[in-house]
C-alpha cells in the first residue's frame, strides 16, 4: 500500500487507523490506514465486494469496527452515533422521504439541529441553489427524475455543512450521458463548497475524472492509494493497473529495479528497459511489464532499438479514431496495441509487426495475483 | 458487502419484547385463557353455571349420539357444497379481474368486491330471506314468468338456502387470494404458451391452475373453516334440514346452559378447523413447490 | 386472434358474467332498499306504495336507536385501541429479532385463523368464570381481541417494505430515535393504518357472533337484528334501518377511497395500491 507522507492535524479531516471489520466469520475490511484531508475529493474504488461501502459506512457511523479506530478531527468517534458526527451521507437509492417536499427534506437535517427558523431556510435556499434545484422546492420526490432526485439527496446532505460528505456510488442508477454531466457538477460543487468528499465507486473512468486522490480496494485491502496519474502510471499491484484502464502484462524476468528505472528480459530473451518498477520487483525475480495499449508502437520493419521485438498480428479492429491490435509475441505473450487510424499498420505487412515502446512509460510490476 | 434484505430485522434489542408485551399480555389473557377455558369446561359437568366435576361424558355423549352425527354430516355437506360453489364462482372471476380486464374496470369491480364485504352480514341473511321465500321476489318472478304454478318452498328455510346464502356472502374472500395469486402471473408466460401452440384448455390447465393453486389453498382456509361455524346464516334462513353445528353449539351454550356439551363441541370444531388449515397448508405447499415461477 | 364473431361472444358472456356476479353480490341490497320504501307490512312483490313511513318508524323505535347507538360508541372505542395494539404487534414482529419473536407471531395469528364462534364460546366461559357481568366492557375487550391482529398484519405488511436507508438517512442527518419514529416511519405507516382502523371500525359495527355471546343483554346494531329477525317474519323497519346503514357505510367507504387516491396520486404516482405495499 503506497501513501504519499502529508503529515499535520490541520488538514486531515478524518483518519482510519488499522482499521478491520469481519462480519462473522468474513473479513470485509482488513487492516486499512489512511487519512482524508480537508476539501479534497477522494473516491474509494474497487470492484463489488471489496470492502468500499462497509469503508464508507463505518465513516458514517452506521457499522463499527471490529479493530481499530476512525478520527474524526482527531477525535475518536467510536462512541460519536451517525446523528453526532460531522458527517453527512449520499446514499446510492437516494433514500428521499416520499412523504415531503424537496424543501422539507432539504430542511430535515437543519430542523434536527434546534436551528431558528430563519437559519433553516437560509440553509435550504443555499444547498437548493448549489445543485440548482431551486424551482423544485415544493415538488414531491416521486415527482422528479432520477437526476434531479439524486440532486436532492446531495442538497439534503449538503444543506448541513458537514465536514465530509460521504457518497455511495449515488451516480450509479443514472444513465450515462447523465451520468458523465453529473460527475462534472459533482466537482463543480465539491470545488464550490470545499469540503471534503469522500466517493465510493467501481467505476474507475469516474474516480480518475474527479477525484484528488483515489484508494484502491480490492479484498478489503488498500492497493495503492494515490492520485489519478499516479495510479495510472505507476500502479502499485498488477490488480490495480488492470483494473485502472487497459493494461497489457508481459511475463519478464527482472535483471535491475529501482523506482526510477528498471531492465528486464522479456520471453524470447529481448532485454527490455521500463520507467521504473514498484515495490517488491528484486533482481532475478519473475515480474510483470506493464504496458498502456496507447503507449505500444508498432512498426513494419525493425525500427533497431534496443527493446523490441517482433509479433504476429491476432486481431485488427477498427474503432473510429484508433485502431486497436490483439498481438502475439514469443512463448505466447500476448499484447494489445491501440494506434491512431493515421499510423495504422500497412496491410502489406501481412500480419506481422515490431513492438516497441517509449521506455518512461512501461512499469515493472510484481507478478503476483491477478483476482479482481 | 454483506447486504442486508429490505425490511429484515435490524438488531437484537429489548426494544423487541418491549413492543411486543402489550399486545402479548392481551392476547394470553383474552385469547389464550379463553381456549384453555373452553377445553377444561369440556371436560367438566355443568349445568347453568355450576361446575361439578371432571368427567368425559360431554364429549362421549356427542360421539355417541346420532342426532350430533347428523348435524355434523349436514354441516359438513352444505359447506362443502357451498364452498365448491364458491370456487366455480370465484376461480373465473379472479381469472378475468388478474388477467382480462383493463385496468381501471379491474380497480373498479375490486372495489366493489371489497366494498360489498363492508355490509353487514346479518342484514345480507336477512335480504335473501326476503327473496327466496314464498312470496319472496325469486317465486314471484318465477309464477308471473310462467315457469312455475306453485312457489318453490324448498328455496327457504332449508339447506338450499344456507348454501345460497353463505355462497354469496363469502365470494370476495374466495377471490381476492385467487386473484393475488393470478396476478403475480407474469402473463408473458401465457402468450408464450399460446405461441407454442397450447389452447386455451390447456393453458388452463398446465400453467394457470397450477400457478393460482396456493391462492386457492389461502382462499379454502380462509372461507372454509369459518363456513363450519357459522349459525346466524342457519338460524334465519336454515330452517329444522338446514342446521349445523354452530346452531347446536349456540344453544348448548346460550338456551340449554349445557356448557360442558357446548364446550366439547366447540373443541372437536376447534380440532376440525385446525385439521383443515393443516391439511390446506400442507397441500398448498406441495403445489407451490411444483408451480414455482 | 379470433374473428369478430366469436369474440364477441365471449365478451357477452363476460359482461353477462360480471353482472350476475354483481347482482348476487349488491341484488338482495337493492330488493331490501326497494322494500323499504314499499307501504305494506308484508315483504312480498308486487310493490304496493312509496311511502318512508318505516324509516320514521325505525328512527323512532328506542330498541333501534339504542343499539345503534352501542355499536357506534363500541366501534368508536375498540378502533383507536387496536390500531394502537396492533401497530405495537408490528412493530415487535418486523422490526426487531428476539428470541420469542416466532411464538409471538403465532399468537398475533391466533385470532385470524381460529373460528370467531369458538372465540365467543371461549370468551363467554371465560367472562362467567371470572364472574365479570357480561355487556358493554366485555364486548369491547372481545372485540379488540379479534381486531388488532387484523391491524397488525396490514401495518406488518407495509412495514416490511420500509426502506431502511431512509432510517438511515434521516439518522445521518441528526434525527433521535424518537424523531425517526415520527418523522419517517409513522408517516410511511399512516395509509396501511388509516386502512386498518376503516377495517377495524368495520369488524367491531358489523360483528355479531362476538358480540352475540358476549353481550349478556346489552343490544347492538346486529344482535338487534338478529333478535328481531328470529321472532318474525315481516319486519319492514328492519329493511328501513338496514337499507339506511348500508347507505351510510357505502358512502363512507366511497368517501374514504377517493380521499386515498387523492393523496396517493399526490405522493405515489401512478399506482394508489403502491401507498398499501
Amino acid at each position: 500500500m503506497i501513501e504519499d507522507g502529508m503529515t499535520g492535524t490541520g488538514d486531515v479531516a478524518m483518519r482510519l487507523e488499522g482499521v478491520v471489520k469481519r462480519f462473522g466469520d468474513v473479513v470485509a475490511v482488513d487492516h486499512i490506514d489512511f487519512d482524508i484531508r480537508r476539501s479534497e475529493f477522494f473516491s474509494l474504488l474497487g470492484p463489488s465486494g471489496c470492502g468500499k461501502t462497509t469503508t464508507l459506512r463505518m465513516l458514517a457511523g452506521f457499522e463499527h469496527p471490529t479493530e481499530g479506530r476512525i478520527l474524526i478531527e482527531g477525535n475518536d468517534a467510536a462512541d460519536t452515533p451517525p446523528h453526532r458526527r460531522d458527517t453527512n451521507m449520499v446514499f446510492q437509492s437516494y433514500a428521499l422521504f416520499p412523504h415531503m417536499t424537496v424543501a422539507q427534506n432539504v430542511a430535515f437535517g437543519p430542523q434536527r439541529k434546534r436551528s431558528g427558523k430563519h437559519e433553516v431556510e437560509a440553509a435550504v435556499r443555499d444547498a437548493l441553489t448549489t445543485v440548482r434545484m431551486d424551482d423544485y422546492a415544493g415538488r414531491y420526490p416521486r415527482e422528479l427524475s432520477g437526476g434531479q432526485q439524486q440532486r436532492v439527496a446531495l442538497a439534503r446532505a449538503l444543506a448541513n455543512r458537514p465536514a465530509v460528505l460521504l457518497l455511495d456510488e449515488p451516480l450509479g442508477a443514472l444513465d450515462l450521458k447523465l451520468r458523465e454531466e453529473m460527475q462534472f457538477e459533482l466537482k463543480r460543487i465539491q470545488r464550490d463548497v470545499g469540503i471534503s468528499f469522500v466517493y465510493v465507486t467501481h467505476d474507475q473512468g469516474e474516480a480518475i475524472t474527479m477525484s484528488d486522490r483515489i484508494a484502491v480496494m480490492n479484498g478489503g485491502r488498500v492497493e495503492h492509494l494515490g492520485t489519478p496519474e499516479e495510479i495510472y502510471l505507476r500502479p502499485a499491484t498488477r490488480f490495480v493497473a488492470g483494473f485502472i484502464g487497459q493494461a497489457s502484462f508481459l511475463p519478464c524476468r527482472v535483471e535491475a529495479a529501482s523506482a526510477d528505472a528498471a531492465r528486464v528480459v522479456l520471453p524470447g530473451g529481448v532485454l527490455a528497459t521500463a520507467g521504473g518498477a514498484a515495490d517488491g520487483c528484486q533482481a532475478g525475480t519473475d515480474a510483470v511489464l506493464m504496458l498502456r495499449p496507447e503507449h505500444v508502437r508498432l512498426s513494419a520493419a525493425d525500427p533497431g532499438r534496443p527493446g523490441c521485438f517482433p509479433a504476429r498480428v491476432v486481431e485488427e479492429v477498427f474503432q473510429g479514431a484508433v485502431v486497436r491490435y490483439g498481438l502475439e509475441a514469443a512463448e505466447g505473450a500476448r499484447l494489445t496495441a491501440i494506434t491512431p487510424l493515421a499510423e495504422r499498420l500497412d496491410p502489406a505487412a501481412e500480419g506481422r509487426a515490431w513492438v516497441s515502446w517509449a521506455s518512461e512509460w512501461a512499469y515493472v510490476l510484481p507478478a503476483g495475483d491477478v483476482d479482481a | 458487502m454483506v447486504a442486508r434484505p429490505v425490511g429484515a430485522p435490524r438488531r437484537r434489542s429489548p426494544a423487541g419484547p418491549f413492543y411486543a408485551s402489550l399486545p402479548t399480555a392481551v392476547l394470553l389473557l383474552l385469547f389464550v385463557g379463553p381456549m384453555f377455558i373452553l377445553l377444561y369446561y369440556s371436560f367438566q359437568e355443568s349445568s347453568f353455571g355450576q361446575t361439578t366435576g371432571w368427567t368425559l361424558e360431554n364429549y362421549t355423549s356427542i360421539l355417541s349420539d346420532p342426532t350430533y352425527g347428523k348435524v355434523m354430516l349436514t354441516t359438513v355437506v352444505i359447506c362443502t357444497v357451498s364452498m365448491a360453489v364458491m370456487l366455480a364462482l370465484a376461480i373465473p372471476l379472479a381469472y378475468l379481474l388478474a388477467l382480462r380486464l383493463r385496468p381501471k374496470a379491474e380497480l373498479l369491480f375490486l372495489l366493489l368486491l371489497v366494498l360489498s364485504e363492508e355490509l353487514n352480514p346479518l342484514i345480507r341473511v336477512y335480504a335473501w330471506r326476503t327473496i327466496l321465500g314464498r312470496q319472496g321476489v325469486v317465486n314471484f318472478l318465477l309464477t308471473r314468468a310462467g315457469v312455475i304454478d306453485q312457489p318453490l318452498d324448498i328455496l327457504l328455510f332449508s339447506s338450499l338456502a344456507v348454501v345460497i346464502v353463505m355462497s354469496t356472502t363469502y365470494v370476495p374472500y374466495t377471490t381476492i387470494p385467487i386473484y393475488a395469486a393470478l396476478k403475480a402471473v407474469d402473463p408473458a408466460l401465457l402468450e408464450a404458451a399460446d405461441d407454442l401452440g397450447a389452447t386455451f384448455g390447456t393453458r388452463f390447465r398446465k400453467i394457470l391452475l397450477p400457478l393460482a393453486a396456493p391462492g386457492i389453498f389461502v382462499a379454502i382456509i380462509l372461507v372454509y373453516i369459518p363456513l363450519y361455524s357459522e349459525f346466524a346464516t342457519p338460524a334465519l334462513v336454515g330452517g329444522t334440514s338446514g342446521y349445523m353445528i354452530g346452531n347446536a353449539i349456540q344453544e348448548q351454550i346460550l338456551e340449554a346452559g349445557n356448557r360442558g356439551v357446548g364446550a366439547a363441541m366447540s373443541f372437536v370444531l376447534l380440532v376440525l378447523s385446525g385439521a383443515i388449515a393443516f391439511t390446506g397448508y400442507r397441500l398448498g405447499r406441495i403445489r407451490r413447490l411444483q408451480a414455482t415461477a | 386472434m379470433t374473428p369478430a364473431g366469436p369474440r364477441s361472444i365471449t365478451r357477452l358472456a363476460r359482461i353477462a358474467f360480471l353482472s350476475g356476479v354483481l347482482l348476487l353480490l349488491y341484488g338482495p341490497l337493492a330488493v331490501l332498499a326497494l322494500f323499504s320504501f314499499n307501504d305494506q307490512i308484508i315483504i312480498a312483490l308486487p310493490f304496493h306504495a312509496f311511502t318512508l313511513e318505516w324509516y320514521r318508524e325505525a328512527l323512532a323505535n328506542t330498541l333501534v336507536r339504542e343499539s345503534l347507538k352501542n355499536s357506534l360508541v363500541l366501534a368508536t372505542i375498540v378502533t383507536p385501541v387496536s390500531v394502537i395494539l396492533g401497530t405495537l404487534a408490528a412493530f415487535a414482529l418486523t422490526r426487531f429479532a428476539y428470541r420469542f419473536r416466532g411464538a409471538v407471531a403465532v399468537l398475533v395469528g391466533g385470532p385470524l385463523v381460529v373460528p370467531w364462534l369458538l372465540i365467543a364460546v371461549g370468551l363467554l366461559l371465560f367472562f362467567s368464570r371470572l364472574k365479570m357481568p357480561l355487556g358493554f366492557t366485555t364486548i369491547g375487550l372481545s372485540h379488540i381481541v379479534v381486531a388488532f391482529p387484523l391491524v397488525a398484519a396490514i401495518v406488518s405488511a407495509r412495514l416490511v417494505r420500509f426502506d431502511p436507508r431512509q432510517e438511515e438517512a434521516a439518522r445521518d442527518l441528526g434525527a433521535t430515535n424518537a424523531e425517526v419514529l415520527r418523522f419517517v416511519i409513522l408517516p410511511h405507516l399512516a395509509p396501511a393504518m388509516a386502512a386498518s382502523a376503516v377495517l377495524a371500525f368495520s369488524y367491531s359495527f358489523n360483528n355479531f357472533v362476538i358480540s352475540f355471546f358476549t353481550g349478556g343483554f346489552e343490544l347492538t346494531f346486529p344482535t338487534w337484528v338478529f333478535s328481531t329477525l328470529r321472532h318474525a317474519q315481516n319486519v319492514p323497519i328492519v329493511n328501513a334501518i338496514s337499507t339506511l346503514v348500508s347507505g351510510v357505510q357505502l358512502a363512507v367507504i366511497v368517501v374514504a377511497w377517493l380521499l386515498w387516491n387523492r393523496r396517493a396520486r399526490k405522493l405515489a404516482g401512478a399506482d394508489p395500491m403502491e401507498m398499501l405495499w
